[in-house]
């Protein structure tokens, strides 16, 4: 037998039956609806759930990465004397004391503050950062004009180590405006060290660092920054690439060193490290 | 929402082909109900956003029944004989018509050969509908029907 077309169009149509009940398909159908609108809702809440949840934890990781990266620039401060030749000025790092301002707010020009800040929880170490410049620090082999600060700074610790070293460094905390200020007026230094070359008033001092330890408007550790104070010429400012000359020290430093000479031990002697006295 | 009373009057005109249409592309009267309700099911909730209901409830028919018939991992597994096409093979085949004998081959053939023959000679549908119903080209209609043809007379052929 080979089917024709009506054949097999008769065949097909045998048995044609009743059409489906179209309320219990409506009912059907509408379970089914409701069924996909449970799962969407589902998926909605656990997606909202899911973001809200990681939103918190990128903030909780936020707020952790920004402490700890103040502690990693500590360590880096640290590092960097180790890392080229630190001569170890005192015995071991220890906790840093920070100096009263009882004379710094009398300046009137640069305000010590001494609000506790993010800059407060900074740790002077025990030596500060010695760069390894190109041409061994002479004048004019290096001197990069970039910037010492690379961002706007918001507070700095600055920590001084006096040329008879001190059992603890004595420190000073800036925050804005002093600090920013502070940052400004080590920016417009010369880059090179100028022919007149007036004598600090306080011989005292030479010899001495600073090691300013800066945090940025977004919280963030900037590379330190070691003044170092030389004998009847300008004092040399570097973050180890950018260089800058100070003809006279800026107020904050001047006090501190000030303060510290005053702290200085006798021969042999370590000072107590308290910064009132 | 759809419209119910437009929904209920067009199950009631065109239910019975679909249904018919259902148990022919399943071969089982039981499956093919299942099939027409996923498909109405489909239309229902589309009712308010397509224009040609019917087209679409063809289309959905074919698609739902195409779909099942691929095999997954997790769904059931076909045996090789099933209880009621062992009873029809041991009845005695000389003793149905032409219509029970072309029913009976139909289900031989693979879902989208049975797809095309019950749109083309069922739904009486032209093979540019048939290809858009069924998503292929008219062409691949065309070769599928006529081979789908080719094996029903060999099939009736060999057991006449």
């Amino acid at each position: 037998m080979s089917p024709s077309e009506a054949q097999l169009r008769a065949a097909l149509r045998h048995g044609e039956g009743d059409s489906p009940d179209a309320g219990v398909l409506i009912s059907h159908a509408v379970r089914v609806r409701r069924r996909r609108q449970r799962r969407i809702m589902s998926i909605a809440t656990g997606t909202t759930v899911v973001a809200f949840v990681a939103a918190g934890v990128g903030v909780l990781v936020s707020l952790g990465g920004g402490s700890g990266s103040a502690g990693g620039a500590d360590s880096a401060a640290a590092g960097a004397g180790a890392a080229v030749h630190a001569p170890v000025r005192a015995p071991a790092a220890a906790p840093s004391v920070s100096k009263p301002d009882s004379a710094a707010s009398s300046a009137g020009r640069y305000v010590a503050e001494a609000t506790p800040g993010r800059a407060t929880r900074l740790a002077c170490p025990s030596a500060p950062a010695h760069y390894a410049l190109p041409g061994g620090g002479g004048l004019g082999a290096f001197g990069s004009t970039e910037k010492l600060f690379v961002r706007s700074v918001a507070a700095m610790k600055i920590c001084v180590y006096p040329p008879v070293p001190a059992r603890t460094p004595l420190s000073t905390v800036l925050t804005e405006p002093a600090a920013r200020k502070f940052a400004a007026d080590l920016e417009s230094a010369p880059a090179r060290a100028t022919s007149a070359r007036p004598c600090p008033s306080n011989t005292a001092a030479v010899g001495s660092e600073l090691l300013v330890l800066a945090v940025s408007t977004d919280a963030r550790r900037l590379k330190p920054v070691v003044i170092t104070v030389q004998p009847c010429s300008a004092s040399q400012v570097t973050n180890g690439t950018a260089v800058r000359y100070l003809v006279t020290l800026p107020t904050p430093v001047s006090r501190l060193l000030d303060s510290a000479l005053r702290l200085r031990p006798a021969s042999g002697q370590p000072a107590n490290g308290s910064p009132s006295s | 929402m759809a419209d119910d009373a437009a929904f209920r009057a067009f199950v009631e005109t065109n239910g019975a082909a679909l249904l018919h249409a259902a148990r022919l592309l399943t071969g089982d009267h039981h499956r093919g109900e299942d099939l027409v309700q996923t498909a109405l099911t489909r239309v229902y909730l589309k009712w308010d956003r397509i224009e040609t209901p019917l087209a679409y409830a063809r289309k959905a028919l074919v698609t739902a029944h195409i779909d099942s018939t691929r095999r997954r991992w997790w769904g059931e597994r076909p045996t090789e004989t099933l209880p009621e096409v062992a009873a029809s093979q041991s009845a005695d085949v000389g003793a149905a018509d032409e219509r029970d004998e072309l029913r009976r081959l139909l289900a031989g053939l693979s879902p989208k050969e049975r797809a095309v023959i019950v749109l083309r000679y069922y739904c009486d549908l032209s093979e540019q509908d048939t290809a858009a119903s069924l998503g292929v080209p008219v062409g691949t209609v065309k070769s599928t029907c006529s081979r789908a043809l080719s094996r029903l007379r060999v099939e009736i052929g060999v057991n006449s």
